[in-house]
């Protein structure tokens, strides 16, 4: 017997929750992330003799499945990649948030009676995160991708830059915005602490 | 005065910056920039605090995905992978 057997027989109750949920964030469609999950399975599957057990079973697929992720943003249509993304909704992401006539202050004042004094104990208690959890799902799909990447997997910008195939300088406009859109939505549940 | 005006009231530029600022090196301007307009600017310092706090809160809800993914693969696409995988 081989050192290192993966176990193919279990993979679809041990991993597809997992893989599916991720590449639903990361591509936004239900239909995209059930294609890119098969296609893992099936060439994990294909190469399975090249395994070499140097990282576990589970961090093989999922370097396996965002390998499948690139690709798609690599063959994204023009209409519908990043960059076209952000111009067409530079304007109204500025006039929502800033006011262009006073050198681009904030158009509302950030107030510090929103959670600004928040204690840790309060954003990860269960109402905090309940909140957190509704106004990620709120956010445009393309922003909601990259910001995930950066949070959940910790990864570093310049590997979310290739993953998505997106220049430095649209990442930061993606996280930024984000951002902004997030702080918006916590502050307008109400959260006062 | 053009110039000072801008770093005083561009916070669309330096709540940006101070996002960046996490994980990227700033030149010496532009963290001269984001402090001088801090310093006056209770809106970005709050959206620093705030963003500072949202990243924490971030970090925990995500610490629990792998165990518990908030979507699961449908019953449908798990048999399909599961006959997919007995060929």
């Amino acid at each position: 017997m081989p050192l290192h057997t993966l176990q193919t027989n279990k993979w679809v109750d041990n991993y597809a929750d997992y893989l599916y949920a991720l590449a639903l964030y990361k591509l936004g469609k239900k239909e995209d992330a059930e294609d890119v999950v098969q296609e893992t399975f099936l060439s994990a599957y294909k190469s399975k003799d090249n395994f070499r057990g140097e990282s576990s079973e589970k961090t093989w697929l999922v370097a396996i499945l965002k390998n499948k992720i690139i690709d798609v943003y690599r063959k994204a249509k023009p209409s519908n990649n990043f960059s076209t993304y952000i111009d067409q909704t530079q304007t109204s992401f500025d006039n929502a948030f800033f006011d262009d006539n006073n050198y681009g202050r904030w158009s509302n004042q950030i107030s510090e009676n929103y959670f600004s004094t928040a204690a840790d104990s309060y954003l990860i208690s269960k109402e905090f995160q309940k909140y957190l959890t509704i106004c990620i799902d709120a956010m445009p799909s393309k922003l909601k991708s990259i910001f995930i990447s950066k949070y959940m997997d910790d990864e570093k910008a310049e590997n979310i830059c290739k993953e998505y195939n997106i220049t430095p300088s649209n990442y930061w406009v993606i996280i930024f915005r984000s951002k902004t859109l997030l702080r918006t939505c916590l502050e307008n549940k109400g959260i006062l602490h | 005065m053009g110039y000072l005006n801008k770093i005083l009231n561009n916070c669309n530029q330096v709540s940006m910056l101070l996002l960046q600022a996490k994980e990227t090196k700033l030149t010496t301007k532009q963290k001269f920039e984001i402090k001088f307009h801090v310093m006056f600017c209770k809106c970005c310092k709050n959206f620093n605090i705030q963003s500072n706090k949202i990243d924490a809160s971030l970090h925990s809800l995500f610490k629990n995905f792998e165990k518990n993914p908030p979507t699961k693969a449908s019953d449908e696409l798990k048999n399909k992978l599961k006959n997919m995988l007995d060929k």
